[in-house]
């Protein structure tokens, strides 16, 4: 489940891996392990680990970079609902000064998955996530690597659709997926006074409420070649799924310290029995997501084939 | 910690897995084909052995009407082949329609045409 975007002036720091999809079916459909956003399912899986980097915005003077080692497990409970948790350690490099480096605030989602069209190829799943803080880096440096102060909530809904309705073979093999939550902050950011030097506002530390976002539009071979037309090419090529994910934040609530922040991320995901692998540009959308092309690279692990038996199955048949 | 984390990833990756949901490798008519002679069999060969008496493979022509004999069966040593008789097909376009168990239960489905051209 991905933090995205939390809460970030720094720009994408709570970019996170997605859980998601140990093979998220609907009906033939499947959707892949997007890196910047979500999937809609609910999965016995990894994310070890994902890697990002991402040049900060930097007001035409240095550019401090950022990149992280994120880290998810996620267990299904009964088979329609499970958990995740998420952590990552983040290094921010900067021009003149230091490394700044930490842990991130833990996280912890949990999701339901009431409802699948196979016919239709759709997928709807609710969730809310519990951002822990102080769980990473504090006091000057989580300051620094923008780690919150306070914890926050933020339910999400997810949906997953696959193309395969569609008259027009060609298009078949697509599927857009989504989120869309309100990150609410357990203590709301506060104006408390004038600094006395500079008469400029001081603040609490709290954090303003957040809408959070994003979506894919993913291409799969796979689909193409077993459902569509299958033009005999090599295994590793009908393994491939072409993306694209867009992943969005802005404040819903003032006062704020945060800029609305944009991030499209085209790449490749290549899908294996057991294990995926994806990589992709991160482009940030304005100058207040990042100051040149960023890279998100992503190992992971489906339970539910790897371990059937154990560690891929659900804790309860319910 | 990175070290520790690329030798479980190393570990599980160079384990073979002994079970995998079951994916279309390829099938005789394939997806999306045109044939000359009508087949008499469809044959599907999945990534993974499949369980016959827990999957099926439905032939319809354009009407929707079966064309199957309804007797899947396993077609090679390995359990990956899934295949059906047909009736005798004329020309025209036929739909596919498969379901299957992997041995180790994961249910996997699909559709594809072919076309018989005269």
């Amino acid at each position: 489940m991905s933090r995205l975007f939390a809460t970030a002036s720094l720009a994408a720091a709570s970019l996170a891996p997605t859980a998601a999809f140990a093979h998220g079916f609907a009906g033939a459909h499947m959707f892949v392990s997007t890196l910047i956003i979500d999937d809609p399912n609910v999965a016995d899986e990894a994310s070890l680990p994902t890697f990002t980097w991402l040049p900060q915005p930097n007001d035409g003077g240095p550019v401090s970079d950022l990149s992280t080692l994120n880290f998810e497990f996620d267990k299904r409970i009964t088979e329609n609902f499970g958990f995740a948790i998420n952590d990552g350690y983040q290094w921010l490099t900067r021009p003149g000064d230091k490394t700044a480096n930490g842990w991130q605030n833990l996280a912890v989602t949990l999701k339901y998955k009431p409802y699948v069209n196979a016919e239709h190829e759709f997928m709807l799943s609710v969730g809310v996530q519990q951002e822990f803080a102080r769980t990473g880096a504090n006091g000057s440096n989580g300051a620094t690597l923008d780690n919150d102060d306070a914890d926050t909530t933020t339910p999400l809904i997810y949906w997953g659709k696959g193309f395969g309705d569609l008259p027009i073979g060609w298009l078949r093999p697509l599927a857009f997926t989504g989120e869309f939550g309100y990150q609410i902050a357990n203590t709301a950011l506060k104006v408390t006074g004038p600094d006395a030097m500079t008469g400029l506002p001081l603040y609490n530390n709290g954090t303003s409420n957040m809408w959070t976002g994003g979506m894919s539009l993913q291409y799969s071979l796979r689909y193409l070649q077993s459902q569509v037309k299958d033009f005999g090419l090599p295994t590793f090529v009908n393994r491939l799924t072409p993306l694209v994910e867009i992943a969005w934040s802005s404040s819903a609530s003032k006062p704020n310290l945060t800029s609305t922040q944009y991030l499209i991320a085209p790449g490749i995901n290549y899908t294996a029995q057991t294990y995926a692998v994806g990589i992709e540009a991160l482009i940030p959308g304005n100058k207040q997501t990042g100051s040149h092309v960023g890279v998100i690279a992503q190992f992971h692990l489906y339970f539910d084939d790897l371990f059937p038996n154990s560690l891929g199955k659900p804790l309860i048949h319910w | 910690m990175i070290r520790v984390v690329l030798t479980v990833a190393l570990a599980l990756l160079a384990s073979p897995p002994a079970f995998a949901h079951a994916f279309y490798d390829h099938a005789t008519p394939a997806a999306g084909s045109e044939v000359k002679t009508a087949p008499q069999a469809v044959t599907i060969t999945f990534s993974e052995a499949v369980e016959p008496a827990f999957s099926k493979i439905e032939v319809h022509d354009a009407n929707g009407g079966r064309v199957d004999d309804g007797a899947v069966h396993s077609a090679g040593d390995d359990g990956k082949d899934l295949a059906v008789g047909l009736n005798k097909l004329g020309p025209g376009q036929y739909s596919v329609i498969w379901h299957v168990t992997s041995v180790d239960t994961h249910r996997t489905e699909g559709r594809f045409d072919f076309t018989v051209v005269p």
